[in-house]
């Protein structure tokens, strides 16, 4: 076909990028063809603006807008595919209500205002009682407003009440690597998809969490057959990726503590835990920090034994041996994926631990295909919240504030006053939501996040946020901007330079590609114009030991460029590139090395710790702790778990008994809830239900049922339902054998729609340690409304 | 006018038959690629039909999934390049 008109053109072009897609996911290849693809369009890459997978998309521009999506093939994230919230991701920007202008609240209502209006506005606020104030931030921010945010609190405020929504989705995470290995994030990475023999998912549907790499696995499964990888899916509700199981092992809620423990018993009363292994690399400890010998692990694990864990678990003796089977196989590769199951648990740590112990016992960590691996949620809530550290208790690159070394150490390339950073940790969230409404916080800064919508027990948490001075940065209006005193219209994803860290740690970056709408505005430049400000009216925190902005972007010759007028911001100098620059060099105390902004800007991304080889090139890293892999390990140590806090290089096993859920069904409350997400929306659904063909294709929450609870209840698919717990009650729209099938007794009920808040029912109970709440259980009745 | 192509995939040998099912549908045209790969391109008058028209695929026998690759929305005039 020889192309005539513009429609021809993208015909073609079609064609060319699904045939290179297939080339490049059948061959494992990485084509280049479509980036000289012939349909007149200029295309720059960008990873993905949703989920913490981090797949790289392909934007085509024309005519300043984003008018094409396509899956970028030189990923090797997703290696030309992306799932169906990806290759809407342009549209989330052009939505018809998007914010356009600053607005303050006054007389009870928004009305627009001039940026200088609000501008002045939020730093007089901030300045009246600057230690009161919180900064509520999220794991969308781009690398670089986090770390802004960060150094604006922490050293200019004088203040740790920063926290993000990460906290909401990963912090059982993040608690736990640091309790296991001394260090926080995964040791292996996707490649290990390619190459394991076995899948276990610990309560996370990834065929719609993260469908690129379900698709990943898949697409391997198919091509292999019978003799190909196995999947096990451990969990307490059939979903699409049970489609794709060999095992479907169907467990009580909370119970994944005991069945974790089991596994281990039967390693070492079976003898075919990996002893080598274990006295090479790996220390006990009790639930209260002791020291164990593996005699004293093992009299713990007597708790937990087949028999004894079968009576509570769901799971069969035969069960729960295979999983002990498939864990004591030595040449099994078994590669352990979870997310939210485990992570928003009220033993979210302990489970993370858990599951640890359990391939550290089997010696299935740090090799190709075997490693335990946690998935994150939102697309940069490793690399701007975890590594950038923009947690109440956190400082960049792993420091933390208890520690006066770290204050020191950021104090000085700050060039902070010393002692700016107080050592005492903010309020995580929750806690943070809690001070607001008693008014221990005067005010909050939001940005990128939609809280009214995502904190549990919405009527506690949220109790007077209205009556406080909360200031709003988003892209469209939410039911935070509700409650807000200002709403700043903020860039969103490629109106905007960013960096942002996905959950393999690769760090991805990409160029502004489109101007915002309005006069909607970077979150960066919102924080530099409201810390200079502040500056300005002379507040002391804002000025550096030389009695300069604290807040100064400097340009490669380290002369000041006056980033917080919006017309330098908007201009060609790029802050985010300076502001990536300043904060490399915090990364590399704990092995977190990043390589200069520059290298980002050639490809889709690089795994840290990165390193320049003897060649000179810059080197990503697969694998962790592992030689040959990771340049920290040292020669013919094999594995080195170097974060190990007592500085041996050992990880630990540690003794975490089951416990109980605090709210379990009862006579009165009798169905377990459990909350998540759906394929095409994505969190609160502030995007995603701007785009019509998603919100096309779901555009309700939904109540699910068991099909044999429905019948008892005499409900069908479309009934209305209220869902009722000691907290709240919404009604819900029934949904029976539909895309997913709970565990009898139980419902699950998705929180995009804002219109129907399920968190007016959830339960704030939180993991005591990584203070993470727990939406997957807690105790509702159901009462069929109508027909 | 949207244009989008997808990777249908198939159970094993019915590519061939799905991809004249598939382009047999209003606004499409499709092509196996092998016993289980079929390449579609769909065109359609406004964004809000092509959800309709990928689950419309979805559902065709023999098909096992569908996957977009390219998704091209800008508002197209036909004009000569």
């Amino acid at each position: 076909m020889t192309p005539t008109t513009r429609r021809d053109f993208l015909i073609r072009s079609a064609q060319l990028a699904a045939l290179a897609a297939l080339g490049a996911r059948t061959a494992g290849a990485q084509s280049g063809l479509l980036t000289a693809l012939p349909d007149g369009l200029t295309w720059q890459k960008a990873p993905c603006r949703f989920c913490g997978v981090g797949c790289g998309v392909l934007v085509g521009l024309r005519d300043g807008r984003v008018v094409a999506v396509q899956g970028d093939p030189k990923s090797g994230v997703s290696r030309g595919l992306l799932c169906a919230k990806g290759y809407h991701a342009g549209a989330l920007l052009y939505g018809k209500d998007r914010l356009t202008h600053p607005m303050i609240r006054r007389n009870g209502r928004l009305e627009k205002a001039t940026w200088d209006e609000a501008v002045d506005l939020i730093a007089d606020k901030i300045m009246a009682d600057p230690k009161r104030f919180g900064i509520y931030g999220s794991g969308q921010w781009t690398i670089g407003e986090g770390y802004v945010n960060l150094k604006f609190a922490k050293g200019g405020l004088g203040s740790n009440h920063i926290d993000p929504n990460a906290r909401l989705c990963m912090a059982s995470a993040v608690v736990g690597f640091v309790t296991t290995f001394g260090v926080d994030e995964p040791s292996g990475c996707y490649d290990d998809i390619d190459e394991c023999d076995t899948v276990i998912t610990w309560g996370n549907n990834w065929a719609e969490m993260h469908p690129v790499l379900f698709s990943r696995f898949a697409d391997r499964k198919k091509a292999t057959g019978e003799g190909g990888p196995t999947y096990i899916d451990l969990a307490t509700r059939r979903t699409r990726s049970t489609e794709l199981a060999d095992h479907y092992l169907e467990f009580v809620p909370q119970t994944d503590l005991a069945i974790a423990n089991c596994i281990c018993q039967q390693l070492i009363a079976r003898g075919t835990f990996d002893k080598s292994f274990v006295l090479k690399h790996v220390r006990f400890k009790a639930n209260d920090g002791g020291d164990l010998t593996l005699e004293q692990f093992d009299a713990f694990l007597q708790d937990y034994t087949p028999a004894k864990v079968a009576k509570y678990s769901g799971l069969s003796v035969e069960q729960l041996g295979m999983l002990a089977d498939v864990f004591g196989d030595p040449g099994r590769r078994v590669l352990s994926l979870w997310c939210m199951g485990m992570n928003q648990h009220t033993r979210g740590t302990w489970i993370n631990n858990l599951v640890y112990n359990v391939h550290l016992l089997a010696g299935k960590i740090g090799k190709p295909g075997s490693t335990p691996f946690s998935l994150t949620g939102q697309p940069s809530a490793c690399g701007t919240c975890r590594e950038v550290g923009t947690l109440a208790h956190a400082l960049p690159g792993g420091r933390v504030v208890t520690e006066p070394a770290h204050r020191k150490e950021c104090e000085d390339l700050w060039n902070a006053i010393p002692g700016a950073i107080p050592e005492k940790p903010g309020f995580h969230t929750m806690a943070m939501f809690e001070a607001l409404a008693k008014g221990d916080l005067a005010g909050m800064w939001v940005q990128v996040t939609n809280p009214a919508q995502s904190i549990p027990h919405l009527h506690k948490n949220l109790a007077n946020a209205a009556d406080r001075f909360v200031v709003v940065s988003d892209i469209y209006p939410t039911v935070t901007t509700e409650i807000a005193s200002v709403v700043l219209p903020s860039a969103g994803w490629v109106e905007k330079n960013g960096v942002f860290g996905n959950s393999e740690r690769r760090t991805q970056q990409w160029f502004k590609m489109v101007d915002p709408p309005g006069e909607a505005r970077d979150d960066v430049w919102q924080v530099l114009a409201v810390a200079h400000r502040m500056y300005e009216k002379g507040f002391p925190g804002l000025r550096d030991r030389n009695g300069n902005f604290l807040l100064a972007v400097r340009d490669d010759d380290g002369k000041e460029v006056e980033a917080w007028k919006w017309e330098v911001f908007d201009g060609p100098f790029n802050v985010d590139r300076a502001l990536f620059e300043e904060y490399r060099g915090l990364t590399v105390k704990k092995h977190k090395d990043l390589a200069p902004y520059d290298e980002y800007t050639k490809q889709p991304g690089m795994r840290w710790p990165v390193t320049r080889d003897a060649s000179g090139q810059w080197r990503e890293t697969k694998r962790r702790f592992v030689e040959g892999e990771d340049p920290y390990v040292a020669a013919g140590k094999g594995i080195q778990f170097y974060g190990a806090k007592a500085g041996d290089d050992r990880a630990i096993v540690w003794a975490r008994p089951y416990e109980p859920p605090p709210e379990v069904p009862d006579a009165e409350y009798p169905f377990w809830l459990c909350t998540g997400r759906v394929l095409e929306h994505w969190h609160t659904g502030t995007m995603t239900r701007r785009i019509p063909q998603l919100l096309g294709a779901m555009p309700r929450a939904y109540v699910e049922l068991n099909p044999k609870d429905a019948e008892r209840l005499g409900v069908l698919t479309g009934d209305v339902v209220r869902v009722r717990s000691r907290r709240g009650q919404i009604d819900l729209a029934a949904w029976v054998d539909g895309r997913a099938v709970p565990q009898e007794g139980s419902v699950f009920v998705p929180f995009f729609d804002e219109t129907r808040l399920i968190n007016r029912v959830t339960l704030d109970a939180c993991c005591p340690m990584s203070k993470e709440p727990d939406y997957k259980k807690c105790a509702v009745r159901l009462e069929k409304v109508s027909s | 006018m949207p244009v989008s192509s997808l990777i249908v995939r198939t159970t094993a040998g019915a590519a061939p038959r799905a991809a004249h099912a598939v382009g047999a549908l209003a606004g499409v045209t499709s092509c196996a690629v092998d016993d289980t790969d079929l390449v579609v391109i769909t065109e359609t008058r406004a964004t809000a039909e092509d959800e309709a028209l990928w689950k419309r695929i979805e559902q065709v026998e023999g098909v096992l999934a569908v996957e977009l690759i390219y998704h091209n929305f800008e508002d197209l005039e036909e004009k000569t390049q």
